[in-house]
């Protein structure tokens, strides 16, 4: 995917706790080193107590863009939660947006609570195909529970962006990258996870 | 007809005629309670709850209207009963406390002995601050014994007693605790587990409660820190509540009592607990007997048994008193309307116990 | 970031301005816990194990920019950092301190929140520049945070003057790239001249006051040369829009969106107070119209158009857009909210009579499923919070009550108890502490026939930052008042900075503690101590009884955050909390689902079909609320299985 004239905007959401700012910091590290001009656009605070969250990720060859998307330009959604998903959808999504979508609901506490009812995956799915040009659910969870950490989830979803195909950032920047921001407790299995990650869109979709 | 919490809550609890029975809470988590305080803390969406159901201050379902009195339903001056009569216990006062004849406490001895129950719920006072307990075995029955003014939520702790599948209890309450009684007994619902049973209802008969706050400030101004050994309220015209301590007599003005009376008691229109299979109280001018009303075959079998046990003595009561008695319970229900009346409030509750006015009329 | 070489580095705004101060040559980094300027002293904390700086956490802003101005006069650079409410705190301060000479820099960082994002009020600080007379300047990216920082203390120390950098939300969190600059060596010696007093007593403030003033006119002159501030665009623009911040970038970016960079130019104002006049004046000359894009407040706005004013004859007719003409604003007005590309785009739109493309289908379609597909998100109290239990029982305790009575609180992760995660309690919350202050005001209302208790809730944080003195003013103006102060040993909502309440201070000494129910012991006052969670009976009853007596009242709910503790442990949490299927009552009438519908904890599932509750076990720190209060014991607590 060539980058437009006004360059990528790519949105990482999820739920509080699920790691998107790792994932954007990472990302917008490797579009950086790649001589790009980059703005990360995040909040802080108020987003451990589950809540909905959203890393803006914006780079371009030219002039430093502000920090969040403009409405219905997003070009590159990754979503941790198949929910999220179509909440950044409903304000940022376009005709051509591109999106790599985890897909494990997170029930909010209000259908825990009984007082709402989470939409029916299939469903779901159908509207989320329609919102998209392209779209590839994978089972990133089910990765994450295998390699014994849910914690990696935001490393396999960065692999599958990777794989994907939908930006053009080179694998090796990610590695290099994740040694180098990650704490050395964790750096092999990230770098297992986002290894996986890629195989997981690679293989038949 | 399917009603739960939310329309408990619209009709009774939390209003001004919630008598602090107690027949609502431990049911479930949503309801809670402290001291005589009852409140809910959850939205429950059950559609039939059993809150509502056994509520002693709730419609019943059509079918049962006419075997429940009291508050519920008009069958004359002291509910429907088999037989009455002037009795005492049999045991010494130095094996236990009696307010009057101690007939209530040779009732549940002689239930106990006999298995119609294995476990009593009554209640017990610190300072005369009442709190239920469960007792097991004939010493908790005869540490129960003495009137408390102040209001115990009683059943709510037989409904925390019923949840042992195992148990069979006897439980002595006021007519307001009798009536959720009855009402469990003949509407028990859907219970979702095997649960135990109440198998004895024991009325005390009642004119009013003070609630436990109420209580507190009296002891606190007039009694301070002194053990109370005893607490009476002797017959009109005295019009004074009197204190017992080990060192002496307090006299209180009776009216200063009434003031901390339960708005609850002022509608209330049972004076003999009509509910119960048996109503205990006391005997005017007799200071060491209770009168005692059967209105169940089960009651009747139970002090049958007991006065073979030689636990109780009986007598005929005379009818000066039983016309008496039927005058001062009239005279509560009457009482009780005329305050519903006046309170105009738009509790279902109010409506209904207007009506029963012109059934009395009729009969008298 | 600890590489030292002249690179680039992917920097949070607050890490930029962090690494600015370290550039700066500064001492001494000071603040109070605001979203969303707590990361820049996070980051001086990590700066300050290998540099010689002192980095500290402060109870309040206003105590902060004191020490703060301490190593200031006696000649060492410091900076104090703060969100807009820290502000106000340390207000009275900085109109005062502004009056004398300062002989070490002094930099004072304000990260405005417009949204607000995560705040209890929106508020522009620019203001407090005006009223204390002191420069302010606005980056308007990474990079720029860093040299102004840099520069700020700089130029602060040249001048003798305070100066503010003002950030907001989106930059302060935003990332961008920045290059690193080398650290300088160890300042001189501190000392403070005692020939040379600093007081402010009314004759001398005159005279300073005056000082000041002129000060400030050199500096407006400085400003007018500073290359802050610059003009991209036509050689001759007719459409000027003059920015500040992000604003500059949310400009650019709509006019390269509408392609209109040959007729618009943007004038970049980073130097925002005292206003560069010449430079203003020299573009105001050219264009015909102009459109300010600022943040939160018409600041700018207002104050060029008195330059117009006093230069109206020199400067041609100039057609004003702004928020003050309502052409720039959000869904609700202007001076309501954030500033976006999309607001700018939507005045440009606007003014250049540009059409709107019309509503897509794509946004039609995407309309239609979010209104039957897209459910909020609530937020909620972390599973195994303390919290949970404390609003529970002050809930319970309110309602066996039975008088209308409510709770009063403020700022926090227990500012969530306005929500359902904290079952709706807190009925008033403003800003920190003030739940304290007005409790102690309702207690007064009693004479005056107001029966309703009201309860004041606050957190450990907010006790020591504003609480102690609505403390003493209750006991001492002789409220009947209860306070409860959520104890959970740390400031959570802000990302786990440390308090008075902790262990540990920020530097990792213990002996710091300072438990809130000695200072209420010693002033007299009731106390009681208990985990909320331990026994949630007790713990009703006892909110409970403290209802009903006279005088003021503390309950310290104290047990450690739950997530806290789960950061800070090594090892992985062994005991949770499990559902016993065949105890279970699910819906039926004795139960209802009480533990995931009432209690609410994340951790409690349901699952409809099989009627029964289950608990997720990665999200459980076996804090046994739910073991307590489920009516069948259906649940208890086992050692999770260790693969």
């Amino acid at each position: 995917m060539s980058l437009g004239r006004n360059g990528v905007n790519l949105i990482i959401t999820g739920v509080g706790g699920q790691g998107n700012v790792l994932a954007a910091r990472l990302l917008a590290s490797v579009a950086l080193a790649e001589g790009y001009t980059v703005t990360v656009g995040d909040v802080y605070g108020l987003t451990q107590r589950g809540g909905s969250v959203a890393s803006h990720v914006r780079w371009t060859e030219g002039k430093t863009l502000p920090p969040l998307v403009p409405q219905n330009s997003l070009d590159v959604l990754v979503a941790f939660e198949p929910l999220e998903a179509l909440r950044i959808l409903t304000q940022f999504g376009k005709e051509d947006t591109v999106a790599v979508v985890n897909d494990a609901p997170i029930m909010p506490i209000g259908v825990q609570a009984g007082r709402f009812t989470y939409p029916n995956l299939s469903d779901l799915w159908d509207a989320l195909r329609s919102l998209t040009k392209q779209i590839r659910l994978v089972g990133a969870t089910a990765v994450s529970q295998r390699l014994g950490d849910i914690q990696v989830l935001n490393m396999v979803m960065t692999g599958a962006l990777l794989g994907s195909g939908f930006v053009t950032l080179k694998k090796d920047g990610f590695e290099k990258t994740i040694h180098s921001v990650v704490s050395r407790k964790y750096v092999d299995i990230d770098l297992l996870a986002f290894r996986e990650g890629i195989q997981l869109v690679k293989g038949p979709s | 007809m399917e009603k739960g919490l939310k329309e408990l809550k619209e009709e009774v609890l939390g209003t001004e005629i919630c008598t602090g029975c107690g027949t609502c809470v431990s049911l479930c988590p949503n309801i809670i309670s402290i001291e005589d305080r009852i409140a809910a803390i959850g939205d429950c969406r059950v559609a039939s709850g059993r809150c509502y159901r056994y509520c002693p201050r709730t419609v019943p379902l059509p079918e049962f209207e006419d075997r429940l009195f009291g508050d519920v339903g008009y069958r004359g001056a002291v509910g429907p009963y088999l037989k009455y009569c002037m009795a005492q216990s049999t045991l010494s006062d130095k094996q236990a406390s009696f307010q009057y004849g101690g007939v209530v406490t040779s009732l549940l001895l002689q239930a106990l002995k006999e298995g119609l129950m294995n476990c009593a719920v009554v209640t017990r006072a610190v300072s005369n601050f009442p709190f239920p307990v469960t007792v097991f075995h004939p010493k908790g029955i005869l540490s129960a014994g003495r009137s408390k003014f102040a209001l115990s939520p009683t059943n709510k702790e037989t409904n925390a007693s019923v949840l042992n599948a195992g148990h069979r209890i006897g439980v002595v309450g006021l007519p307001c605790q009798s009536t959720g009684l009855k009402k469990r007994e003949l509407m028990p619902g859907e219970d979702a587990h095997p649960e135990g049973k109440v198998t004895l209802n024991i009325g005390l008969f009642c004119t009013w409660a003070v609630s436990q706050k109420g209580w507190r400030s009296i002891v606190n101004q007039h009694v301070g820190k002194a053990t109370i050994k005893k607490i009476d309220i002797p017959p009109p015209p005295a019009n004074i509540m009197e204190i017992n301590t080990i060192k002496k007599r307090i006299v209180i003005p009776l009216d200063e009592v009434k003031r901390h009376v339960r708005s609850a008691c002022q509608v209330c229109l049972d004076m003999t607990a009509e509910n119960a299979d048996l109503s205990v109280g006391m005997v005017e001018g007799r200071e060491k007997y209770n009168t005692i009303i059967v209105r169940t075959e089960l009651g009747e079998s139970l002090l049958e048994s007991a006065v073979k046990s030689k636990y109780i003595k009986i007598a005929p009561l005379d009818d000066e008193r039983w016309r008496h008695l039927n005058k001062a319970s009239i005279n509560k229900k009457k009482r009780a309307i005329t305050e519903a009346e006046k309170r105009k409030g738009s509790l279902p509750y109010y409506e209904r116990i207007i009506r029963v006015r012109e059934k009395i009329e009729k009969e008298i | 970031m600890n590489s030292e070489k002249s690179e680039l580095a992917l920097l949070m705004g607050n890490e930029a301005i962090a690494r600015g101060a370290l550039e700066g040559g500064v001492s001494y980094c000071t603040g109070y816990p605001g979203n969303p300027s707590s990361e820049i002293i996070e980051t001086m904390f990590s700066y300050g194990k290998d540099h010689d700086i002192k980095v500290e956490w402060a109870v309040n802003e206003m105590v902060a920019l004191e020490a703060a101005a301490a190593f200031s006069f006696s000649g060492l650079r410091a900076m104090v950092t703060m969100k807009q409410n820290g502000i106000n705190v340390c207000s009275d301060f900085l109109t005062t301190v502004c009056m004398n000479e300062l002989k070490g820099g002094l930099l004072l960082v304000v990260c405005d929140d417009p949204g607000p994002l995560t705040s209890s009020n929106e508020e522009d600080s620019r203001h407090f520049a005006k009223i204390a007379q002191v420069p302010l300047f606005e980056p308007s990216t990474s990079q720029e945070a860093k040299d102004m920082a840099k520069w700020g203390l700089e130029f602060s120390e040249e001048m003798g003057v305070p100066c503010i950098l003002r950030s907001v939300s989106r930059l302060s969190h935003g990332r961008g790239g920045v290059k690193l600059g080398p650290v300088p060596e160890r300042r001189g010696q501190p000392s403070f001249d005692i020939k040379k007093p600093l007081v402010g007593l009314p004759f001398l403030v005159t005279i300073h006051h005056g000082t000041l003033l002129k000060k400030m006119k050199r500096i407006q002159e400085i400003f007018s040369q500073s290359s802050f501030n610059s003009y991209h665009g036509p050689q001759d623009p007719r459409f000027l829009i003059v920015a500040t911040g992000l604003g500059v970038l949310q400009a650019r970016e709509a006019v390269d969106i509408l392609d209109l960079s040959d007729k618009v130019g943007i004038l970049k104002v980073g130097t925002t107070w005292p206003l560069p006049t010449d430079v203003i004046k020299r573009y105001l000359k050219q264009a015909g119209e102009v459109l300010f894009v600022e943040e939160i407040d018409p600041f700018l706005e207002d104050h060029v158009k008195v330059i117009y004013a006093e230069n109206g004859s020199e400067l041609g007719e100039v057609k004003f857009f702004g928020k003050n003409t309502g052409d720039i604003g959000g869904s609700h007005g202007p001076g309501v909210g954030e500033m976006t590309t999309d607001i700018v785009l939507d005045a440009l739109q606007r003014i250049f009579k540009i059409r709107k493309p019309e509503e897509s289908s794509y946004k039609k379609n995407v309309q239609d499923i979010a209104s039957k597909m897209l459910i909020p998100r609530e937020l909620s109290f972390c599973h195994g919070c303390p919290h949970r239990a404390s609003f529970f029982a002050i809930k319970a305790a309110l309602e066996l009550d039975g008088r209308k009575g409510f709770v009063v609180g403020d700022i926090g992760c227990y500012g969530l108890a306005a929500g359902a995660t904290g079952y709706n309690q807190i009925k008033m919350l403003h800003c920190m502490g003030s739940g304290m202050g007005n409790v102690s005001g309702f207690s007064q209302l009693q004479s005056f026939g107001f029966d309703q208790p009201a309860v004041a809730v606050v957190g450990d944080s907010t006790f020591y930052h504003a609480g102690l003195p609505a403390l003493v003013n209750a006991k001492f103006n002789q409220a009947n008042a209860l306070f409860v102060v959520l104890d959970n040993s740390i400031t959570a909502m802000t990302g786990f900075q440390v308090n008075p309440a902790s262990p540990y201070n920020g530097s990792g000494e213990p002996g710091s503690y300072i438990p809130a129910e000695a200072i209420a012991q010693a002033m007299g006052i009731q106390t009681t101590v208990l985990d909320p969670v331990e026994d949630i009976q007790k713990a009703i009853e006892t909110v409970y009884r403290n209802l009903q007596e006279e005088g003021v009242k503390l309950i310290v709910f104290r047990r450690v955050c739950s997530t806290y503790e789960t950061k800070e442990s090594s090892s992985d949490q062994l005991i949770k909390a499990k559902v016993d299927p065949e105890k279970c009552i699910g819906e039926v009438c004795g139960c209802d689902r009480f533990c995931s519908k009432v209690l609410g904890c994340p951790g409690i599932l349901y699952d409809e079909e099989k009627g029964k509750a289950y608990i997720r076990e990665d999200a459980c720190n076996g804090c046994s609320l739910c073991v307590q209060l489920c009516p069948r014991q259906a649940i208890s607590l086992v050692e999770r299985a260790v693969e």
